[in-house]
Formats: structure tokens, C-alpha cells, sequence
């Protein structure tokens, strides 16, 4: 009898909590078409917000510059910002300050994504300024040349000042050396200023190929309507269509393995010394980067950092710990800082990290971490895609890369699935020694 | 053989058929029983609010599109307290995970939420924001009966002398040591800690003897802070009828949630329901700049904080349009003339939040040190300008319009509509006219700005403002 009343409040229990949130997640329906000029759209209504987000994702990037001019298509983060046919310059930021509304841009080594979150009443004003952008932008060789300038002080500057800057650009040139990463996104600094603005010019081409553009709008927006006016700003674009990026799915540079490097720095007037550790991943989209994903946030991410127990809340070493993610379509990385007051802390952290590693090595993440990572991952994973702008952007990719219209759905069912055999084959490919670098920044006269 | 299974097979047939029987039976009961649990609903779909037996203001605003719940958990801090630093080392020793020590039952739970939390301390009250995926809302329950029954506080007087208690004790003031201790260091750590440290300034200058300005702790407060202030202020503070729950998120029935509530903090003691000071804030209207020295060469940042009288019932819009016409990045008065002041502003952002009739906005601007002092005479001259002409219609309706398209903007943020209900803001925009926003009178505010940098290299830009004007804060970190 006592096992039926137990059954009967663990059927009750159970009852009570279905009627308390539904059991699955729901997402609109994203759908898709194309333009007869060759231009993908994607389309992800939400009914219960009043703003709405015009995100281009472009496939060019600064891989697909001539090696000549590698790190021009950069540039195009602010000549884009230029006037047009019927704008003035800068008329776009005015447009959105105007409104309330926000946007970014960012041209990378693999792909460029331009976006405005607007109010939804200003959905085809968004629209109107993104045909702009790509069908007459003005590119005067004085806005290019103040760009370079403008550019190539930024990071002299900034490399010869700040010492973190320089030293993650040497760790990210020992990670993905012989790949196109190797050189930061904006190219040689000692070869920027010579670049031919021609050539830069020419580059603008790039970005108005309509079939190497993906068109995502999220938010609030009467489906008819908006169609309509798709076709009123896009469909009238055509463009001679340039040949298809050049993405090397595996790239035998950025395989695990065969990276271990350590340098050591001496710099003058440092105020405290610190390490960097960078460990090369997966690519971006490759099925592996899931897990490689739960390695860094189990062990850097702040809220459940693994490092931070073990370095500071277990040993007392009172170290700053920050990291780096980076995430490429052919590779991905986890650079760690360690910065410390006293030497002596900095080199045990050091140990105790290596230690870390080596142990994840052997598998031995406990279950109860490996729950807490997996709802951390998941609940991020949420949020970000409750923002417009990321949530856009994170369609176009995974449209591009996959193929898939309801990403999001297989990509929380795939951090659901994350056990700790796959974390731990993960680790063993990767954590491994020979894919660490190791440089270490101390002052010059305390050695 | 056969015969016992045949017998057997038979009797567990039997049991079964009774126990689902009991099962229908009970749960049907249940249901007539308790029929508002199940099916009552509140009177707007979106939104349903309840206060708990014992207290407990819930509020559950039902949203479809988030796939995983947001909760905010607001206790009001009630009376003037002696020393600014009791509240804060309060919830710092309850939730903070970097502190020395075991974790305790709460850390437990919330790592097992997924450790996504925060906690921030206002002038009255604390703010404890957390997201959690929805099969946690039990759990999320019993982190809530974890902290008003915070045992590592109110266990310390227990003298049962168990290993137990003892080990508890233990850890318990090994926390509040490491809390007393590092207490820069983690303060330091915080990403948002330039924003903490001038609010506490600001907060401590306008309102030095009401409770809403005893905000600014000093290493010299830190001494006199014991454990046993910390329990007191937490068993006079932490209690359901001092708080307010706001959970967002897929919850098809908040009754139900609301019974868990009731179940689960059946055997609290109920604490009458305290009225809230209400103190009439009268900000000091001594104009000042304050610089809280950090003895590094990183980026200085200014915090020019503005308090005004709300108008018409806590309706700050015509207070931040005239505010906005001069700070709104890169639009605003000030950023579209920096380059006639040879300024180069980095970022601009405005913030607001009302109290008791009155509101504070500050506006964080980001430059460098040479820039200072040119900031703050550009800032004289445009508000004289602003002064001295009329505002034209197109910039009133530019700014208004700006003000408008952000509150429309920010609908796709799940926490928006928590956060104005926190701060109480209400927009009126038929209240606010060209007109009124051109009398004289209203361009009058209390001001104090903060700037958070090298002491050093800010009194060297500011050479022109007379020295009583200034105050450094140094805590020599």
C-alpha cells in the first residue's frame, strides 16, 4: 500500500508541474525566399514587441582581398557609414539616433554583417538606407585615405601602447599560423598606408554581390506589407555576380596539434606580469565546436568559472582571470589571461592551470558540473537569441553554414545532448599540450 | 510454481486497478476541492498578481516568447541605517560565489539553477535578478525558502554544538572574514563597479542625513562592520512582507506558482506589514565635482548626475528632453559640437531612476584626460546657450522622438517591462510641451559630477575650476 501512495504523489507532483510551464520551447516560424536578382531573404516574425531588425549578412570578408591589399575589406566598418546617391554622409547614424533605434556593423576575416533595430513603424525606412548602402554608396579617395590613416594610428597606437593588445596578437599569430587568421583582420600595419585605393575601391563589389547577400528581418512586421517592400527597395538591385568566397573547410594549419610554442616577454614599466594561454578549436560550424563551447565556458565564464574555484577560491592566489573567444568559420580559439600582483602567484597559477587542463584530460569533470554548464549554455543560448540583432545574425549564419531555417531548435537540442563522454573526447583532442600556446609577459627589471 | 504466479499475477492486477482507482478518486477530489488552483484565472491574461499569506507580493507577467523564465526579487530596505556597509556585506556574504569558504545551501541551489544571477544594491532596496530554464521553478521555489531562512545567519546563536552547527558557524565566518578582508578586491573585480562608486558618492552628497544617501562605504566603515550586525539587519530586512517577486516567462497557470508560494512558506512566521520611510528628500544643492582617485592611467570616466522633482505624478519626460537635447550620443548638443571644442568623446549614455518624488539622471561619458576640463566648460556654454534662446520646435521633436523610439526599441529586451515597473517610470508625452520646457525655471537642477580616474592627472586638466569646488575621494587601493 505504501508504494501506491508513494505512486500516487509522484503522479500528482508530476501533474502540478505540467500544468506549470508548457514542456517544449517555442520559436515563430522563420520562413525564406529569393529575389529573382539572386537575394536570399529570411523572415522571423515576433508578435509581442514593437521594434524590428534589418541585419544583411554578407558572404565576403577580409579573406576574399587580394593579398596586396589584405585587411581592406575592413575598412568598409566605416566607409559604409558615407554618403550615397540620396544620402548625406553619416545620414544613417541620424536616422537611427532620430529614432531611438541602434546598429553596429562588423567586416571580419569570414563574413560582414551589417544591422539597424529599429521601432517597427521604421521598417521600410531601415530598408530604404540598407539599398542605399549597396546599390550607390560614394566612396571619394579622400574618405579612403583618411580611413587608412585613420585605421593604421588606431592600432599603432594601440599596439605600441597597450601591451595586452600586442601580446593577443602574438598569441593569436602563434595559434593560426599559416592560416588566413595569422594576420589581425585589418591587415600589416607596416603595409596599410600603401595600400592602392583603387583597389580598395574596387573591393565595394564584394559587398553588393546579391548572391553572396543574406537578408534577415526579425521583429514585429505585417508579412504582406513587408514583402512588398522588399521588393520595392531590393528587387529593382542587380549586380554582376562575383565568383564564390574562398572558404577552405580544413585547412591542414588550423589542425589540432603540432602548435606547442611559449615565448617569454620582458617589458619595461609593466605593473604586473601576466601569462596568456591560447588553445586552438574547432571550426565554427564543425559538429565538435558544441563541446569545445561547454570546455571554455566550464572553464573561464565568470558565473561558474572552473579556474577561478581553483585558482582563487581554493588556493588564495588573488590572480585576474579574463578570456578571449574566438569563433571563425574554420577555426575557433580560448585565450586565457592571468594577471597577478606578486610573481609568485602568477607562476603557481600557472601550475594549478596547466594541472586543470591536464586533469580534463583524464575526463574528470564531475556530472553535477557538467548539469550546471549545460543549463548555463542553454539559458545564454536563450537570451542572445532573445535580442533581435543576435538572434538575426545567429539565422544567417546557420542558414548559410547549415542550411537550416529553425537553427535554433537543433542547436538547443544539441547542448541538451552534451554528456561528458563527448566533453571528454573533445579535451583529449584539444587540450592536449601540443595545441597550447604559452606566452608570458614579465617587467623587465624584476628578472 | 504456476499456481503462486497465476495468484500472484492476479493480486497485482488487483492492487493496481485500486490504486489507480484512489489515484482518479483523490485527484478528482483535489480538483473540486481546490478549483482556483486549477483553473482561475487572472483577470488580464498578461499579468497576474497575488500577495502570499504571509506577505509576499507576487507578480507574474506571462510572456510566450521567452523560453525560459526571468525572475526579479526586489526587499526594500526599510530604515536609516548607521553604517552603509551593513546592507551590502549582508548580501555580499549571501551571494556571493567567489568568497572563501563552502558553498552553502543557497550557492547550492543557485548552481544548480545555472548560476545566471545577479545581485545589485540600490539606495533602498536590493535587486536580485536571475534566469533559470523553466523545469527549475520548484527549485527556484526553494532557493527562495533558502534565503528567508538563511541558516548560516540565523543559526549563529545555536548552541547545540553539533559537528554540524559547528562546521556551519565555521564557514560562515570564514566568508565574512574574506568579505571584510578582500572586500576592495571583489568590489574592484565587479564590471559595473565605476557605476556603483559614483552613485554612492552622488547619492551620499545630495541626501547626507536620509537614509536614500547613506550609500558610500569607506574602508573605515568596513572595521566596524561585525557578523552579528550582519544576522540583525538580515532578520529585520529579509522578510516576505519586505519584498516584491516579479516572474516573467511561459507560465501557463500563476495560480498554481502562487500556491507552491503559499505551500512552501506555510510555517513562516508572518511579520505585520511595515510601512516604508517616507522620508521627504530635499538633495543638497551644493554643485560640486567629486573625483574618486584609482591611482591607474585607464580612461577617466565622467558621471554627471542631475537630480530633478518629477513633474506630474513621476513623469520624467520632460526632465530627460532637456537633459537629452545636450547628452544623447551622437546626436545631442554636445557630441554634434565636440569638434569645435577640439573634444573627442568616446561614448555617451544616459541612465534615470525615480525616488520619492524625485528623479536622478546621470549621463556617463567616456573620454580622455586632456578632454576634461574642455568637457565641462562645452557643458557651461551649451547650457547657457539653452538658456538664453528658445528650444526650436524641430529639436524638441527630434529628442522626443528619440525618447520614444527607444521605449519602443527596448520592448525586445525580456526584462524591459520589469525594469519599468521597478522604477516606476510613466511617460506622458501630451504633459510635455515646447512651451513649458522653455520657462526659465525648469532649467534649474542639483548637480554633482563624478569623476572615477587618476586624481593626479584630472586636477592637472581642471586648473581653472577653484580647488574648494573639488574633492578627491582616495581610498588608496
Amino acid at each position: 500500500m505504501r508504494r501506491y501512495i508513494t505512486t500516487f504523489f509522484v503522479v500528482v507532483f508530476i501533474f502540478f508541474n505540467l500544468s506549470l510551464y508548457p514542456q517544449t520551447t517555442v520559436y515563430n516560424e522563420v520562413s525564406s525566399f529569393k529575389l529573382s536578382n539572386g537575394l536570399r531573404v529570411i523572415l522571423s516574425p515576433l508578435d509581442n514587441i514593437k521594434a524590428a531588425c534589418v541585419l544583411l549578412y554578407h558572404q565576403t570578408g577580409v579573406r576574399d582581398d587580394p593579398p596586396e591589399i589584405r585587411g581592406a575589406s575592413y575598412l568598409y566598418q566605416n566607409l559604409m557609414l558615407l554618403g550615397t546617391k540620396n544620402l548625406d554622409v553619416y545620414d544613417r547614424i541620424f536616422y537611427l539616433s532620430r529614432n531611438g533605434g541602434f546598429g553596429d556593423r562588423i567586416v571580419s576575416y569570414d563574413y560582414s554583417l551589417f544591422y539597424q533595430v529599429v521601432p517597427a513603424s521604421e521598417i521600410n525606412s531601415a530598408l530604404y538606407l540598407e539599398s542605399e548602402r549597396i546599390s550607390t554608396l560614394q566612396r571619394p579617395d579622400s574618405n579612403i585615405r583618411s580611413e587608412l590613416n585613420r585605421v593604421y594610428a588606431k592600432n599603432y597606437r594601440l599596439t605600441n601602447s597597450n601591451v595586452t593588445v600586442r601580446a593577443s596578437i602574438r598569441a593569436k599569430e602563434m595559434l593560426f599560423a599559416g592560416s588566413i587568421y595569422e594576420t589581425p583582420v585589418y591587415g600589416n600595419l607596416e603595409e596599410i598606408r600603401g595600400f592602392d585605393i583603387q583597389r580598395v575601391k574596387k573591393l565595394y563589389d564584394n559587398f553588393r554581390d546579391l548572391s553572396h547577400i543574406i537578408m534577415v528581418i526579425s521583429g514585429e512586421f505585417d508579412m504582406a506589407e513587408l514583402k512588398k517592400s522588399i521588393n520595392k527597395y531590393f528587387g529593382i538591385l542587380s549586380f554582376p555576380p562575383k565568383p564564390a568566397m574562398s572558404i577552405k573547410k580544413s585547412d591542414p594549419s588550423l589542425a589540432p596539434g603540432k602548435k606547442f610554442v611559449s615565448e617569454n616577454w620582458l617589458e619595461e614599466n609593466l605593473s604586473e606580469s601576466f601569462i596568456l594561454y591560447g588553445i586552438l578549436g574547432p571550426a565554427k560550424f564543425n559538429f565538435d565546436h558544441l563541446y569545445f563551447d561547454f570546455i571554455r565556458c566550464y572553464l573561464v565564464d565568470e558565473r561558474i568559472s572552473k579556474l577561478e574555484e581553483t585558482l582563487n577560491r581554493e588556493r588564495n592566489l588573488n590572480v585576474l582571470i579574463s578570456y578571449e573567444s574566438i569563433d571563425y568559420l574554420e577555426a575557433s580559439a580560448l585565450i586565457i589571461k592571468i594577471t597577478a600582483k606578486r610573481r609568485a602567484n602568477l607562476e603557481r597559477a600557472r601550475f594549478f592551470l596547466v594541472k586543470q587542463l591536464d586533469a580534463m584530460l583524464k575526463g574528470t569533470i564531475p556530472n553535477a558540473d557538467v548539469k550546471m554548464t549545460k543549463s548555463l549554455m542553454e539559458i545564454d543560448f536563450m537570451k542572445k537569441m532573445s535580442r533581435l540583432e543576435t538572434r538575426s545574425a545567429f539565422l544567417a549564419e546557420s542558414y548559410q553554414e547549415t542550411g537550416e531555417l529553425n537553427g535554433e531548435e537543433n542547436y538547443l537540442k544539441r547542448i541538451r545532448k552534451i554528456n561528458t563522454y563527448d566533453v571528454f573526447r573533445i579535451a583529449k583532442t584539444y587540450l592536449a599540450k601540443d595545441n597550447r600556446v604559452n606566452l608570458n609577459v614579465y617587467p623587465k627589471s624584476n628578472r | 510454481m504456476y499456481i503462486q504466479n497465476q495468484t500472484g499475477k492476479t493480486a497485482a492486477r488487483r492492487h493496481c486497478w485500486a490504486a489507480v482507482t484512489l489515484i482518479a478518486t483523490v485527484t478528482i477530489s483535489l480538483c473540486l476541492l481546490f478549483p482556483a488552483s486549477i483553473t482561475a484565472e487572472p483577470s488580464s491574461p498578461e499579468a497576474a498578481s497575488f500577495t502570499s499569506k504571509k506577505g509576499l507580493r507576487l507578480k507574474v507577467l506571462k510572456s510566450e516568447h521567452i523560453p525560459f523564465i526571468h525572475a526579479q526579487l526586489i526587499i526594500y530596505y526599510k530604515e536609516k541605517v548607521k553604517n552603509p556597509a551593513v546592507p551590502y556585506l549582508t548580501l555580499l556574504n549571501i551571494f556571493d560565489r567567489n568568497l572563501k569558504g563552502n558553498d552553502t545551501q543557497l550557492l547550492s541551489i543557485l548552481k544548480k539553477l545555472g548560476n545566471d544571477y545577479q545581485v545589485e544594491h540600490r539606495p533602498d532596496f536590493l535587486l536580485f535578478k536571475i534566469n533559470f530554464l523553466p523545469d527549475k521553478l520548484l527549485l527556484f521555489i526553494r532557493l527562495l525558502k533558502s534565503l528567508y531562512s538563511y541558516k548560516p545567519f540565523l543559526e549563529l546563536n545555536s548552541s547545540s554544538g553539533s559537528y554540524v552547527d559547528e562546521k556551519q558557524k565555521l564557514n560562515t565566518q570564514t566568508r565574512f572574514n574574506d568579505s571584510i578582508t578582500n572586500y576592495w578586491n571583489y568590489f574592484f573585480k565587479r564590471p559595473d563597479w565605476k557605476t556603483r562608486i559614483a552613485y554612492q558618492i552622488a547619492y551620499h552628497h545630495w541626501f547626507p542625513s536620509a537614509a536614500m544617501g547613506q550609500t558610500l562605504i569607506t574602508p573605515n566603515l568596513l572595521k566596524d562592520v561585525t557578523l552579528d550586525r550582519l544576522r540583525s539587519f538580515y532578520e529585520d530586512t529579509y522578510q516576505l512582507s519586505n519584498s516584491l517577486l516579479i516572474i516573467k516567462g511561459n507560465i501557463e497557470q500563476p495560480a498554481i506558482l502562487n500556491g507552491h508560494i503559499e505551500s512552501i512558506f506555510a510555517s513562516f512566521k508572518k511579520h505585520p506589514p511595515r510601512k516604508l520611510v517616507e522620508e521627504k528628500l530635499t538633495p543638497n544643492s551644493e554643485n560640486k565635482i567629486i573625483v574618486f582617485n584609482t591611482n591607474n592611467d585607464d580612461s577617466p570616466t565622467i558621471f554627471w548626475f542631475q537630480v530633478v522633482p518629477t513633474y506630474n505624478d513621476r513623469n520624467p519626460l520632460p526632465s530627460l528632453v532637456l537633459n537629452n537635447i545636450l547628452f544623447t550620443y551622437p546626436t545631442g548638443r554636445l557630441f554634434f559640437n565636440s569638434r569645435s571644442y577640439n573634444i573627442n568623446i568616446f561614448r555617451m549614455d544616459t541612465q534615470m531612476e525615480n525616488h520619492q518624488g524625485l528623479t536622478v539622471i546621470c549621463n556617463t561619458i567616456q573620454l580622455r584626460y586632456v578632454d576634461i576640463g574642455k568637457f565641462l566648460v562645452s557643458v557651461e556654454k551649451e547650457r547657457k546657450k539653452l538658456r538664453a534662446q528658445q528650444i526650436d520646435r524641430r529639436e524638441f521633436l527630434k529628442t522626443l522622438s528619440n525618447i520614444y523610439g527607444r521605449l519602443e526599441v527596448n520592448t525586445q529586451y525580456f526584462e524591459n517591462d520589469i525594469n519599468l515597473e521597478i522604477i516606476k517610470a510613466e511617460y506622458y508625452a501630451e504633459k510635455v510641451t515646447l512651451a513649458s520646457l522653455n520657462k526659465k525655471e525648469d532649467h534649474s537642477n542639483e548637480e554633482v559630477i563624478v569623476i572615477v580616474g587618476n586624481a593626479d592627472l584630472i586636477r592637472a586638466d581642471l586648473g581653472m575650476i577653484p580647488s574648494k569646488n573639488i574633492e578627491v575621494i582616495d581610498f588608496a587601493r
